[in-house]
């Protein structure tokens, strides 16, 4: 109650510009899901959709019966679980051995790394690297290329640096090995770091498909991603053929609706979407928790 | 003792009898094609491909291993790139356009081979082609296939040579009910753009949506870009086209002829009268997204005609016994299942000038070439298979539709129905083979009969442009990109911001000419040199 009495003008603001913000994100969503709820006239009437109608599952069955979105799922979910996991644990490695002050040429390898982050190699470079590794059409092509985000290795490392010396140091004292020290004391104090870089990799691996399309010609392999892209951009460009032919073979083609989009971008976002929540507690509770308490 | 010689004998000419096989099995060629495709093959659901590899072994004695990739058709150049680059690129490629290919070709990247050499292993493809075609109604552009299909004096590509390439790929549709609405029959449509304006402003006026409101407007964004087209410009107007015409032996972008300043008067006297949708640049017929032909704004309601869309697009469900043309489907839905609509001749100008761009009968941008790695036999043997789809019908058909029954069933006009969607159809195999042509028709009777003279839509269509106004002649002087082509992005964007600004009065047409020089000094200039060096090369 004394809350409600200390509302100000100024907070009033805050809460009104939020909720509009909220309600230009949630709209959208909204918009979309009752799209995908109706049938294809509908969408081509144009105009924001607030409740379907002729609601009808016809999209969603569509989709569920198209198999690729089945295997996508299931690469996707490999690539992102996999991939997370390593890339989280060898990013964590790498970034505590450079927290270190002691670590030789500590500079000269922090500048090593950085220096990823102003150049890369380009397409046709990365791409040989990875043919001739043999890792065409593997896992390994979606998951190693990009192992460690120097990005996110120098957040780590800063925030390692910020945990203070001295509970190693009694670590060190009571017996226990650097290895040692690095999983039961510094992982654990590092959960909102760990968390934080996390889900950049998960959603990094959820949405991305460039990868997939250069690297995987096995079309058991392709991802999420790959297969909703395919069925979004169908039919949406002109194809700038001015032969009329070329236009009846592509008008041959049962383009997707509208609705069967929307209902697609919804049965591959979902999952995501709801992993957010989870993970945000993480996000606000700021970069020094913990310290000596333990 | 007898009896086991006789096994003896037995046992050993069966053995002989296991070899006979295994030694007459010759290793398959391998072959691997990549094409535009819907979506990837399925290898366990692939049906189509060993029956082609089958009726190529058994029929033509062609052994043969195809393996066909998939590569998807929004970054086909890119991908194929890094694969060509990495040394991991199929056999069998798509030239993609005239551009490209010439890329391909200077850096050594595909084969080339001699005229000799095609028309031995390829004798019936070449000879279909220099007969003109299926009914010999291509005979006057065997010299243009012929010099397409040249690089430096060898053949680098098989062009594709469609009777219904030179065919205008859009059409002027109007509401049907608008004209019943205003008494404006088929006969009394506009002929003339004094006509075709005074039509849009009963559109604009009289109401003919018959709601008592002010809602509606005659011209469309694509209806306003028909408009070059009387003067005898096609114009990339809003869009990343660009088009160059003849004029006194130079050549000269659309952008800047002096054409162009009387269609943007006649546009702007439109706008100032009402006429024109204030909001004509924001989309309202393609909508991103959405299937790129639909016309929103016309179908619902909005304007009363729209070139954005093809015949085929609108085509009617008698003409193709299907649910009709896929925009056709959409307007149906919108406007109730009675609803009409029209096709409408081009508005001629003062010089009686009309019509839409066209293509050219002979094209490269869907033919296959053929990877620079591959061996001359391996060369002859692909030729020998795209031989054996001229020659052999129920091959053909294989490749081309499928199983009858399972893929396609035949129709009485002479032409198919296919039973599944695109996706599927690819997954299964379909167009797999056929491939090695790129993304064409055989060259054979069946194929252009099929694709071309029995199927009604374009059948209709090829008979529909021989009608006067709706046949059209506006082809591109320029067909091949330039090498400075990058600069069009920024020369596209001051024709963009100039022309809205006249059409919607914001800026004086006397400023014309201030426009023109500052089109050709931001890179315009370089870009009609390059154009006019082109062109007399070419010439």
């Amino acid at each position: 109650m004394k809350k409600a009495r200390n509302m100000t003008i100024g907070k009033a603001v805050i809460y009104l510009v939020l909720t509009l913000l909220s309600a230009s994100i949630v709209i959208a969503f909204w918009h979309l899901l009752n799209l995908s709820l109706s049938p294809s006239y509908i969408a081509t009437k144009g105009g924001l959709l607030l409740y379907p109608r002729d609601a009808t599952f016809d999209n969603y069955a569509r989709v569920i019966d198209n198999r690729y979105i089945w295997l996508g799922y299931k690469n996707t979910l490999i690539r992102t679980v996999v991939g997370t996991v390593l890339q989280l644990f060898f990013t964590a490695m790498g970034a505590y051995v450079l927290s270190k002050r002691f670590f030789p040429h500590r500079t000269f390898w922090t500048l090593f790394i950085v220096f990823t982050m102003f150049f890369s190699g380009g397409l046709i470079p990365s791409y040989l690297v990875v043919k001739n590794l043999g890792l065409l059409n593997t896992y390994a092509s979606m998951i190693l290329p990009g192992f460690i985000s120097a990005y996110n290795l120098v957040i780590m490392r800063n925030y390692f640096q910020s945990l203070p010396e001295e509970i190693e140091e009694s670590c060190l004292i009571d017996g226990a090995g650097r290895f040692r020290i690095f999983l039961q004391f510094v992982l654990p104090l590092s959960k909102p770091i760990l968390a934080t870089v996390a889900l950049w990799l998960v959603v990094g691996h959820w949405n991305s498909w460039f990868d997939v399309l250069i690297y995987i010609s096995d079309d058991t392999k392709f991802t999420l991603q790959i297969v909703l892209r395919r069925i979004i951009i169908t039919g949406s460009k002109e194809i700038l053929d001015t032969s009329a032919a070329a236009n009846a073979a592509e008008m041959e083609s049962v383009v997707s609706s509208e609705g069967l989009k929307a209902a697609c971008i919804f049965v591959t976002t979902l999952p995501i979407l709801c992993a957010y929540p989870f993970v945000q507690k993480f996000f606000v509770k700021g970069i020094m928790i913990g310290s000596l308490k333990g | 003792m007898k009896g086991s010689r006789i096994l003896a004998l037995a046992l050993a000419v069966m053995m002989v009898m296991a070899l006979v096989p295994a030694m007459a099995e010759e290793e398959p060629v391998k072959i691997s094609v990549a094409s535009y495709m819907f979506g990837p093959i399925d290898n366990e659901r692939d049906v189509i491909t060993p029956l082609v590899e089958q009726q190529l072994k058994e029929k033509h004695g062609i052994n043969v291993d195809i393996e066909v990739v998939y590569i998807e058709q929004a970054n086909y150049a890119e991908i194929l790139n890094t694969r060509l680059a990495g040394g991991t690129a199929p056999d069998v490629f798509l030239a993609q356009s005239a551009t490209t290919l010439n890329t391909y070709y200077d850096q050594g990247l595909i084969k080339s081979w001699d005229e000799e050499f095609f028309k031995e292993n390829a004798p019936d493809v070449y000879a279909f082609v220099m007969g003109g075609a299926a009914y010999g109604d291509l005979a006057g552009d065997v010299e243009a296939w012929k010099k397409a299909s040249l690089k430096d004096g060898k053949m680098v590509v098989i062009p594709s040579f469609k009777p219904d390439g030179s065919m205008p790929y859009k059409t002027l549709i109007y509401r049907g009910d608008w004209l019943d609405k205003l008494g404006v029959t088929e006969e009394t449509l506009p002929k003339t753009v004094d006509e075709f304006v005074a039509l849009m402003g009963r559109f604009t006026k009289e109401d003919p949506d018959g709601n008592g409101a002010d809602d509606t407007y005659g011209c469309s964004l694509t209806a306003m870009k028909a408009l070059f087209g009387s003067y005898g410009l096609a114009t990339g107007f809003t869009g990343s086209e660009s088009y160059w015409v003849v004029r006194d032996g130079q050549v000269v972008s659309s952008d800047v002829a002096p054409e162009a300043k009387e269609v943007i008067a006649t546009l702007a006297a439109m706008y100032a009268d009402g006429l024109i949708d204030p909001e004509f640049v924001a989309g309202k017929e393609s909508v991103e997204g959405s299937y790129w032909a639909i016309s929103h704004g016309m179908v619902n309601g909005l304007y009363g005609v729209s070139a954005n869309a093809s015949i085929d697009h609108y085509r009617l469900k008698e003409v193709m016994g299907d649910d009709g043309g896929r925009c056709a489907q959409e307007y149906w839905a919108v406007n109730g299942p009675d609803s009409t609509f029209v096709y409408g001749p081009w508005p001629a100008g003062p010089n009686g000038d009309y019509g839409w761009q066209v293509g050219n009968p002979v094209a490269v941008s869907e033919s296959a070439v053929y990877n620079a790695d591959m061996s001359d036999e391996k060369l002859a043997l692909i030729f020998k298979i795209l031989n054996a789809f001229a020659t052999d019908d129920e091959l053909y058909m294989t490749a081309f539709a499928g199983i009858e029954g399972t893929h396609y069933e035949k129709q009485e006009n002479g032409t198919i129905k296919r039973l599944m969607g695109n996706e599927e159809l690819n997954a299964v195999g379909v167009w797999g083979v056929r491939s090695l042509y790129g993304n064409d028709r055989a060259f054979s009777q069946l194929a252009y009969d099929m694709a071309f003279y029995k199927d009604p839509s374009i059948a209709n269509r090829l008979n529909w442009f021989k009608k006067d106004q709706y046949n059209s002649y506006i082809q591109n002087a320029v067909t091949e990109t330039l090498p400075s082509a990058d600069l069009f992005a920024e020369l596209n964007t001051i024709r963009d911001e100039a022309w809205v600004a006249m059409i919607r009065g914001e800026r004086s047409l006397d400023t014309w000419d201030e426009y023109v020089q500052s089109w050709l000094a931001a890179g315009g200039q370089t870009l009609t040199d390059e154009a006019n060096a082109w062109y007399a090369a070419k010439n």
